[in-house]
Order: structure tokens, then C-alpha cells, then sequence
């Protein structure tokens, strides 16, 4: 009995006030945070009641002012036909009552921060909204900082979190589906999406898929995206997260769909264009030449952080007359003493560089300043002395570093996609390099995302494209992006001023 | 038919692998720059000398990079590619002629005829199109490189990049790249010459410079051109792009120096029945650069005079240097054998046979038009 999880179609077993709160316990057995009060009415000792909740998840002020006072001072009349409908309807403060014999509920309600009012002679039960747990206050979030736009981010909280997108897009047509996940962890979850612009295939293949997942826990919403994604094991992502609301509002008014999980930041959104790892948040909140530069610089350091480790051992060892001739001096001289072969060399580097990037993320930042002196002066500067790397390598792999996070939701692609590039092009030079590339578009152009090509438009004409490479101004973009939603019409007509 | 596919994206991977791909993987300082070499005849009975210059790019262990320096070797061989492996081999590194700067010639070399020696250079692939091409006025080739380097810095270096300068500096030398040489060669109607290399002696060594052109019959080497010649011989081939430039007749006992910034030649064959003539149009831009004399010649005389002054001189000494070219050497060095091809190719066929002899005799008409355009000074009040 203690390691069931399902109460379905379990009820309580009869009329017995003792009966059902020794059932109760039953269930819980060995959890001590369970609190059962019994009661009984001041103005008749024969009426009894009991309350079970979960202590910490309940607000106990609620608890005391809007459930036990009311029931002690209320005066219950002779006839009445149920003593918990007469509850429910007259004696509860409390802004959300479940009347109920399922066990489902019961137990689910109890883990959930609600209480549980039995009466002695009803085989129903209460379930009352006493929830009230602390939840970390609304911040902006670490990975996606802006300098100029909305500075919410979600927190755990799904409620909370589900309230920051309501109060973004004030409409009836937003709509809001509950679901749960997983078998032991209960976890709710909400689907989101704007009703007249959601591509309907969109939103039943997420449904079919999530209606698949049976998995005892969902911590974050990685789970389901790992478990739902449309090419398993492929390196680039196909769905969507992100922690600002602002982002998810403008997700959903674009047609797409949010799936919002208790207990996590992070939400997600399908379908997913590969740009939208591009697309900074500020783009939409900065002057449009500005976000465009940014976001062609984005596109640009992505190639650069991919492919610069590559076409500099490409270069360097198999393709020497393509380098101008001082270049080719200067490299010489930097590697004249240098005992590994330059391959070895940049692995080595970009290997350091991957560690000291993991440990600047994992380590308390009080320890920030011993990273970078051990990571500028012992690993950038004593390195080249001592002619373990030679100094070009260094530029090299700062370089594709600091481009590489550039654009940060893309890091883990573009580490992989550096190393594969790399290791093509140590066998192959520069046809090597050209064939990871071209191998390169073939995966990104043979991916979809809910039946959304993941590339989306970015081949299409420039009229199409004003959201991809640049971020067009607001007069002119529209339409809605045509991949996404039948229902295309953004704007009437560009109000630019005339 | 996973399997299937499987085998097949892998065969394909391994093809791209063996059929596409290029094994020459080779790190940098497993090989040496070679900047340049010099030919030469060979000494211990063999055909060819080849001696080159590489770049030592070894810090000798230190920790500040060593400036670059030059390292010489010299083989021999029957022919230059066995002389060029023969290389490789005693310096015991590849040797890399992607980044050679030049390939200068001895004198017996040249007057052997190029064709049989530049046949490596035009074949091979690392050599490049625009290799510098040179003719040692010393002894030999070799020792340009050997003895020619002030502080063991690469003379390749110094030298190429003085004949960077060289056109605009002087006016007086033109680089002539490997594929211009191939053109003079192998081309309609224009005898080759190279840039001449020679040792500027001081009292306590010596130092390579520029100095006059080397003319070639065919691709053999007759004679040469000096400093003065090449100045002209230059200003009618349109190769001119700066210098100085003497008035001479002697206004006032001095002469007045004009820097020429923008100079062009236009030649064109008169054809009259058997009769052709030389119609060559010079026009020089300058600025009045400097005059030797306290008699404020540019007031006195006024621009229009100094210019005719110029126009004079320019005229004749042009013409003196195709004279003597006619005369000398008998070698069309200045194209005119091209301009008739290019303007009546039928006739040039007929004629070829016999251009050498119809060169000799061939009249020119030279005019100049020599444009003062600032005169660079601000006169101080009662300047006279």
C-alpha cells in the first residue's frame, strides 16, 4: 500500500470518520510531516471532524482564519441534508473546495498543499485550497540578460510563471491546458497557445507526443523535450526554451506553443527555427540596425567558432601557399621549438579552454580570480614560453572561444561541430573542412521541428526573410512567419509614419 | 537495409577520404622558405650550380623572436630540378618555393638561352607566376646570394622589396615577373629584358643593387642597357611610374630637376605600303622639384619655357636610346614588332622573318609634351 502510486478509482472506504483518516494514514504511512487535527463543533461534540494536510505546504494563517474558525464557530443546523455539502457551501472561507470521495484526489490534494476535511457519518471528503509554500521572487534571468527590455524571468513556480504570460497577452483566446507528469513526481505542467494563430498540426503532434511520455520524474523540462524531440539523437536542438516571459509571449503570438512545467524556469516552445538561437531577446527591444548588426554578427561568430580552429590547421599544415608570405613567416617562427604537431597543439587548447569554461561555470565565484590568473597567465602567457603551444594557437582559440559563446544557446552544437570541423580537417585540409560544412547543411536542412522545417524560411527571398538574418523594423514585418501559422495577418498595413 | 545504408554512407566516407582527398600534410617548420634562387653553370662537371636562399626562422632556443635570417645552399645537378632535389636533400627539410621572391641568372646562363632553365619555374607547381626574374652583373649568380647580405638578414627580402620601390623611386628598373618573361619569350614581337643585379662596392663589403637592364636576343642574353638607357628605354615601353627628371639644354648652366608623377607612351605604327614608321608619344606630368640657381629660372623664363626646355631633351634622349638599341643590338626591346601585330597582323606575318633586319632601319618619330603642374614654393616678398 505505501508504494502506490495511482488511486484511481479508490475510494474512501465508508462513513466512519476513524475508518477513513486510519485509511489516510495508511497511505502515508512513515511521513511525518503529515498533520491530523481532529475537531469537533463547540455547539455539538457529536459532529467531528478531522483535517489532514502536509505541513510546509500549506499557508497555516489561511488554515487557522478561513477553515478552523469558521468551522468552531459555526452553529450547524438540525437538518441538513450532507454535513460536507453544507460546509462547502456555507461554512468555508476558503476560495477553492473539492467535494470528493476519490482517493486520487485526496492524495494528490494533500501533496499538493491542500487540506483535507473529513466529517465523521460522510464518505466524502473536502478538499480545501490552503496551498502556500516560499518560491524564489521574480529575477531576471543569468542566461539571457538584456540591457534594454523587460527584466522578468520565470520563477518555479507555475502559477506564478503562467500569470507573467496572461498578464502579457490579455485575451480569452490565449488558452491554458493542464497536464501532469510523471508517475511519482505529479508534475503540472501547462500547454499555452493563442487559439486563432496555433497551428492545429502543431498542437495535436505535441499532444500525441506528450501523451506518450511515462517516466516517474519530469525535474525540468529537458525531460520532455528529450523525450518528445523529433530526432533523438541529433545534436542540435528542435524545441525551443527559454526563461522570459516576454520571449514566450512573443513565441505564442508568432503561433507557437508553450508548455509550461512546475518547478522549473524553463520553459518550453515548439515548433523551433534553428535561428531562434540567434534572435536575442533585445533584438525586439533595440533600434533595428543595431539588433540586425548584432544578429549578423551572431550568425557570423557562430561560423567563426566553428570553422577558425579547423581552416588554421587546414592552412598551417597542408595549404602553406595560400598563406601570404609574412603570415607564413611569423607562424614558423611562433612554432620553431614547439614539440607537438599543430593538431595536437590546438586540441590541447581547446580542450584547456572547454575546461576553464566548465569550471568558471561550476565554481563559486569567489574563487573568479584564481581562474583568471590561472587561466590568462599559467595556460595563455607560461604556455607559450615554455613552447608547449605556440602563440597563434592561443589567438586561435580565444577567438573561437569568446565567438562561440556569442551565442550561448547553441554552445554544446557549436563545441561539437568545432571538434568534428577540426578533426576533417587535420586528415583532409581544406577539403575536409568543406565537406563537414556541406555535411554541416545537409543535417540542418534534413531536420524538422513538428513538421516545421528547422531551417525555417532562411532560403526563401529577402522579402520573407526579415526576421532571420536581420530583425526587420515592426512597419515592415507584416506578416507572421508563413512556417508557423495559417494566420499570417500581424499588422493591417505597416503603420510607418508617412 | 539499415545495414545497408550504413555500408554505403561508409564507403562513400572512406572514397571521399582516398579518391578526394590531399595527403600533403606538412608543418611549417618542417620546411624551409626558400626566398630565391640563383642559377649558375656548374663547377665540378656537372650542368647546373642552383644555390638558394632559405629563411632561418630557428630562435636558437631563445624566448624573444630573432629577427629572420638567411641561410645559403648550393648544389649541382645535370639539370635544375636534379640540382632543386639535390637541395632538399643536404638541407634535410622541405623546401618550399611557394613564397620564392625571385630567380636571378649569371650571365653564361642567360646568354645559353633561358628557355631550357625556366622550363622547372613553369612547370612545377609550387614556383609562382610572379617570381621576379634577374640578371647577375658579377661572376656568377650564386654569390649575389652568398655575399650579398649586409647583417645576415635575407638579401631575397631586400632585394624584392627595393624593387617594389624601385619603379617609382628611380624610374630607373622594372621588375619583370616570370609569366612577362614567358610572354617576351614565347609572345608576338617583343625581345625580353630583365632587371640587372650588380654589387654596390663600399670599402668595407658590399651591397646588391638595381642597376640597368639586360637585353636578350630571343631568349639568349646580348648586352646590356645602363642606368641612363633604362630610364628611356622605360618612358617608351610605358613602364614609367616615377623618378626624376633632368631638362638639360641648359637654361642657365643649370639643370632643373622635374619629379615626374604621372607619365604615359603612346605608340603607334604609321603603315605606308612597305613603309612603316614608329609614331611614339610621350606625355609626362611633374612638379618643378628643384633648380640649381639663384636666378629664379621658373620666374624669368616662365613655365612654357622650362616645359619646351623638357620636351626638347626628353625627345632626344629617347631617341638616342632606341638608336643605340638599333644599332647595338639589333633586339626589338621596346615592342615595336608587337604594335604592328596588333594593329595589322597580316602584314606582321610577312614581315616577321625579316623583323630583325627591318628593326635595324626602323624610323621614329618621338614627340613629348612635358606638363609643369605645380611648382612647389612659396615665394617670399622680393624673392628676384
Amino acid at each position: 500500500m505505501a508504494s502506490q502510486d495511482n488511486f484511481k478509482g479508490a475510494k474512501l472506504p465508508c462513513e466512519k470518520l476513524d475508518a477513513n483518516v486510519r485509511y489516510i494514514h495508511s497511505v502515508f504511512s512513515d511521513d511525518d510531516t503529515l498533520v491530523t487535527r481532529f475537531l469537533s463543533s463547540p455547539f455539538d461534540s457529536a459532529l467531528k471532524f478531522c483535517l489532514i494536510y502536509a505541513n510546509g505546504m500549506v499557508n497555516n494563517k489561511l488554515l487557522n482564519d478561513d477553515v478552523i474558525r469558521p468551522l468552531l464557530q459555526y452553529r450547524f443546523p438540525e437538518e441538513h441534508d450532507g454535513l460536507t455539502r453544507l460546509i462547502a457551501q456555507n461554512v468555508m472561507f476558503s476560495d477553492d473546495v473539492k467535494q470528493t470521495d476519490d482517493m486520487e484526489a485526496i492524495v494528490q490534494g494533500i501533496v499538493y498543499g491542500d487540506t483535507v476535511l473529513l466529517a465523521d457519518g460522510c464518505a466524502d471528503s473536502l478538499v480545501l485550497n490552503t496551498k502556500g509554500w516560499n518560491t524564489r521572487s521574480i529575477e531576471e534571468p543569468e542566461s539571457e540578460r538584456v540591457l534594454r527590455g523587460p527584466r522578468e524571468g520565470f520563477n518555479e513556480s507555475m502559477l506564478v510563471n503562467l500569470s507573467m504570460i496572461r498578464r502579457r497577452i490579455r485575451t480569452p483566446d490565449l488558452k491554458f491546458r493542464f497536464l501532469t507528469f510523471g508517475r511519482k513526481t505529479r508534475t503540472k505542467a501547462c500547454l499555452c497557445y493563442l487559439d486563432s494563430v496555433v497551428n492545429k498540426h502543431v498542437l495535436e503532434e505535441l499532444k500525441k507526443r506528450l501523451a506518450t511520455i511515462d517516466i516517474d520524474g519530469t525535474l525540468d523540462t529537458e525531460y520532455i523535450m528529450e523525450l518528445i524531440r523529433d530526432k533523438p539523437y541529433s545534436p542540435v536542438e528542435t524545441i525551443g526554451s527559454t526563461e522570459r516571459p516576454d520571449v514566450v509571449a512573443g513565441r505564442l503570438l508568432e503561433g507557437r506553443v508553450a508548455l509550461v512545467l512546475d518547478g522549473t524556469p524553463q520553459v518550453m516552445t515548439v515548433p523551433f527555427l534553428l535561428i531562434e538561437d540567434f534572435q536575442s531577446d533585445e533584438d525586439y527591444c533595440l533600434n533595428y540596425y543595431f539588433a540586425s548588426l548584432g544578429r549578423i554578427l551572431r550568425i557570423l561568430a557562430f561560423l567563426i567558432s566553428t570553422g577558425l580552429p579547423a581552416i588554421y590547421v587546414a592552412l598551417a599544415t597542408f595549404h602553406q601557399d595560400i598563406l601570404p608570405a609574412p603570415l607564413l613567416i611569423s607562424i614558423s617562427q611562433a612554432r620553431d621549438g614547439v614539440p607537438f604537431p599543430t593538431i595536437l597543439e590546438i586540441l590541447f587548447m581547446l580542450v584547456v579552454f572547454e575546461m576553464l569554461r566548465e569550471t568558471g561555470a561550476r565554481m563559486p565565484g569567489i574563487m573568479g580570480q584564481t581562474l583568471s590568473i590561472v587561466g590568462a597567465l599559467v595556460i595563455g602567457q607560461a604556455a607559450v614560453t615554455a613552447k608547449i603551444v605556440s602563440a597563434p594557437i592561443i589567438i586561435i582559440v580565444g577567438i573561437a572561444g569568446i565567438t562561440g559563446l556569442m551565442v550561448p544557446r547553441l554552445k554544446s552544437f557549436t563545441i561539437l561541430v568545432r571538434f568534428t570541423m577540426l578533426a576533417l580537417a587535420s586528415v583532409l585540409g581544406l577539403y575536409g573542412f568543406l565537406y563537414g560544412r556541406v555535411a554541416l547543411l545537409i543535417l540542418l536542412y534534413g531536420m524538422d521541428s513538428f513538421g516545421v522545417p528547422l531551417m525555417g524560411n532562411s532560403t526563401e527571398k529577402l522579402k520573407n526573410t526579415k526576421d532571420i538574418y536581420i530583425r526587420a523594423p515592426w512597419w515592415m514585418m507584416i506578416t507572421r512567419p508563413k512556417e508557423l501559422t495559417k494566420n499570417r495577418i500581424r499588422q493591417n498595413r505597416g503603420s510607418k509614419k508617412k | 537495409m539499415r545495414a545497408f545504408k550504413i555500408f554505403t554512407a561508409a564507403a562513400l566516407a572512406v572514397s571521399l577520404v582516398f579518391l578526394t582527398g590531399c595527403w600533403d600534410y606538412q608543418e611549417v617548420e618542417d620546411m624551409y622558405i626558400v626566398g630565391g634562387i640563383a642559377i649558375d653553370k656548374g663547377t665540378q662537371g656537372h650542368q647546373y650550380r642552383v644555390t638558394a636562399e632559405v629563411l632561418d626562422l630557428s630562435s636558437g632556443g631563445s624566448e624573444k623572436q630573432s629577427p629572420i635570417k638567411g641561410k645559403v645552399l648550393e648544389s649541382e645537378g645535370e639539370t635544375v630540378s636534379e640540382a632543386i632535389a639535390a637541395l632538399s636533400h643536404r638541407a634535410n627539410k622541405t623546401l618550399y618555393y611557394g613564397d620564392c621572391k625571385m630567380v636571378i641568372f649569371s650571365r653564361d646562363i642567360a646568354a645559353d638561352g633561358l628557355s631550357g632553365v625556366l622550363d622547372w619555374m613553369n612547370r612545377d607547381p609550387q614556383p609562382r607566376f610572379t617570381i621576379q626574374a634577374y640578371v647577375s652583373q658579377e661572376q656568377t649568380a650564386g654569390e649575389i646570394l652568398l655575399k650579398g647580405s649586409p647583417n645576415g638578414q635575407p638579401i631575397t627580402l631586400l632585394i624584392s622589396k627595393a624593387m617594389e620601390k624601385a619603379a617609382s623611386y628611380s624610374g630607373k628598373s622594372q621588375a619583370v615577373e616570370l609569366y612577362q618573361l614567358d610572354n617576351f619569350l614565347w609572345g608576338e614581337g617583343q625581345s625580353a629584358t630583365l632587371p640587372d643585379i650588380r654589387f654596390h662596392r663600399y670599402e668595407d663589403g658590399v651591397e646588391p643593387e638595381l642597376y640597368g637592364t639586360a637585353v636578350f636576343q630571343g631568349d639568349r642574353y646580348i648586352g646590356e642597357l645602363d642606368d641612363q638607357e633604362s630610364f628611356y628605354f622605360l618612358f617608351i615601353t610605358d613602364n614609367n611610374s616615377g623618378g626624376i627628371f633632368l631638362t638639360g639644354e641648359k637654361p642657365d648652366d643649370k639643370d632643373i630637376s622635374l619629379k615626374i608623377r604621372k607619365s604615359s607612351t603612346n605608340v603607334e605604327p604609321v603603315i605606308s605600303g612597305n613603309n612603316i614608321r614608329m609614331k611614339i608619344k610621350i606625355r609626362m606630368e611633374t612638379s618643378y622639384d628643384e633648380e640649381c640657381s639663384r636666378k629664379n629660372l621658373l620666374k624669368n623664363k616662365g613655365i612654357k619655357t622650362i616645359e619646351q626646355y623638357a620636351e626638347k631633351s626628353l625627345v632626344k634622349r629617347a631617341g638616342q636610346t632606341v638608336d643605340t638599341v638599333q644599332k647595338k643590338y639589333g633586339s626589338d626591346i621596346f615592342g615595336f614588332g608587337r604594335k604592328i601585330y596588333e594593329k595589322d597582323p597580316d602584314l606582321w606575318k610577312k614581315i616577321k622573318p625579316e623583323w630583325n633586319r627591318h628593326f635595324r632601319d626602323l624610323k621614329c618619330d618621338i614627340s613629348a609634351e612635358v606638363v609643369i603642374t605645380d611648382t612647389g614654393f612659396a615665394f617670399p616678398k622680393g624673392y628676384e
